[in-house]
């Protein structure tokens, strides 16, 4: 297969369109016909509705699987936790028999079946192996000379085939300087965002999670945060909106995707990126540097 | 066997363990069919009833001797409407488990005949079940409204105006590609859902699009 679809997920075109207009902005720049996986539903999210009910989540990745195959494309995947769970359910299907009778026997039901075909990638990877940081340098027109740090999102940690979890970490990291920004190291790179904590007990993710790397981020010369991930954005965002007494006395850091950069490293105005619906210290980032 | 043979819905239940235990599932509403089929040629003999609180339903659990075989027939009654008919005009023996029954866990027998407790005082408050749970399934609080979302719209988050205003003002279709987007793919998803058993197992309840439980 060599059709590009994105999956697109929930939370970035129903939450955060911007990031969208901004992937649809980079891929056509880039010249890279990526088209829509008309129908799909939700991956679904592996933390809550993953560990819910196995079979269940097992069944509807494959469907997305199997729209994807029927359309004939491989899969550029925008958000975290959906490449976390159509990974796994890949893997799962490859190698487990049983499994595979199972959900093929579900997917029959509907008239609907998956023979593995579709390669699934993060949209970080496809952009670093497959477009190449050479031919996104150069349609580079106004590079983003900021200091920013990162937050690479656990699941972007998540291999099934290959053992070095930092290979896509790393590709997110290249792609940024690729852009013309300087990471910024805090050390806690690794520290989850408290997405899923903050599902049981809010107030233990920002204590635990959030306002430590925001701690740590204050001690470095980053002006903000830049994320892969929707829904550590989106944590990130409404966390520090919401830490109060807890982070009294912390920066507030505006939260950037990677594909917003890009977009806007290509040319793109802040003003194309809806940023309505975001927090007043991301707006402010956009506007002071690319208003 | 005669009663898979007579009754259409019946399958063999997995457990049952050894050769001398058989166990049957069977919707509420063929167990009085059965249990004549059972007890038809008097070589079976009724044992007893067993009430299980599986915390969405009750499981009942229908117990006979034939040929030397312990034969179960499994059914469940939903919590919200716990009812099903008495057997005890076919087996008397059924009468009063069919009572303990009823007044530990609050499942009707519909046509039984007797009106004064049998293990609970007279006094005993009205409605008060002493073995009965409150409804609850096995999806945890911080999970219920994602799989809510996930019944009705393919999502876990939910699909409302705002995501459309949002898409509008950003120059996107007010809809992303979704299933929800599309009547025949969400059917295709649903239809999924249900055939994986998904919303039996969450405790989905079609009709209202809503959990049984809060």
């Amino acid at each position: 297969m060599n059709k590009q679809a994105f999956f697109l997920g929930c939370v970035i075109p129903l939450r955060f369109p911007g990031i969208e207009v901004a992937a649809r902005r980079v891929f056509g720049q880039l010249g890279i016909e990526c088209v829509d996986l008309d129908g799909y539903s939700c991956c679904p999210e592996p933390v809550v509705l993953g560990l819910t009910d196995r079979d269940m989540a097992l069944a509807v990745s494959a469907r997305n699987l199997a729209l994807a195959e029927r359309a004939g494309a491989d899969l550029v995947v925008l958000c975290n936790g959906c490449y976390e769970a159509l990974a796994e359910a890949d893997h799962a299907l490859r190698h487990d028999a049983p499994m595979r009778a199972r959900v093929g026997e579900l997917l029959a039901g509907i008239g609907a079946r998956y023979d593995g075909k579709v390669r699934i990638k993060h949209f970080i990877e496809f952009l670093h192996d497959d477009v190449g940081l050479e031919r996104i340098a150069k349609a580079i027109t106004r590079p983003v000379d900021v200091p920013l740090a990162l937050h690479y999102g656990c699941h972007l940690f998540r291999e099934t085939t290959h053992p070095d979890t930092w290979r896509k970490p790393r590709m997110m990291k290249g792609l940024v300087e690729a852009m013309g920004a300087r990471c910024v190291d805090y050390g806690l790179e690794q520290l989850c965002c408290g997405f899923p904590i903050s599902q049981f007990d809010k107030d233990a993710a920002l204590k635990e999670r959030l306002v430590p790397k925001l701690k740590a981020l204050s001690t470095t010369s980053a002006e903000a945060l830049a994320f892969c991930c929707p829904a550590c954005l989106n944590q990130f965002e409404t966390g520090q909106g919401g830490a109060g007494d807890l982070a009294a006395d912390v920066v507030r850091y505006p939260c950037v995707h990677v594909l917003e950069l890009l977009a806007l490293s290509f040319g793109m105005q802040a003003t194309e990126l809806s940023l309505d619906f975001r927090s007043g210290a991301t707006k402010d980032f956009f506007e002071c540097f690319w208003g | 066997m005669l009663l898979e043979e007579r009754l259409t819905g019946a399958r063999r239940a997995a457990g049952g363990k050894g050769k001398r235990r058989v166990s049957v599932e069977l919707d509420a509403a063929e167990v009085k069919e059965a249990v004549l089929a059972v007890l038809h040629g008097e070589r079976a003999r009724f044992v007893t009833i067993v009430a299980v609180d599986t915390g969405l339903d009750i499981e009942l659990l229908y117990n006979f001797s034939l040929d030397g075989v312990l034969l179960t027939l499994r059914t469940s009654v939903a919590k919200e409407a716990s009812a099903i008919e008495t057997i005890t005009p076919m087996a008397p023996g059924a009468e009063f488990i069919e009572k303990e029954i009823a007044e530990l866990f609050g499942v009707e027998f519909v046509g039984h005949t007797r009106r004064t407790n049998l293990v609970l005082p007279d006094d005993w408050p009205t409605g008060k079940r002493p073995l009965r749970k409150p409804i609850v399934g096995d999806v945890i609080p911080q999970a219920r409204a994602s799989v809510e979302n996930l019944m009705i719209g393919g999502t876990s988050i939910r699909v409302g105006p705002s995501s459309a205003v949002k898409r509008e003002k950003a120059g996107l279709p007010r809809m992303p590609p979704l299933a929800s987007a599309n009547p025949v793919q969400m059917q295709e998803v649903k239809d999924l859902l249900i055939r994986s058993g998904f919303d039996k197992r969450a405790g989905f309840d079609r009709r209202t699009g809503k959990l049984r439980y809060k």
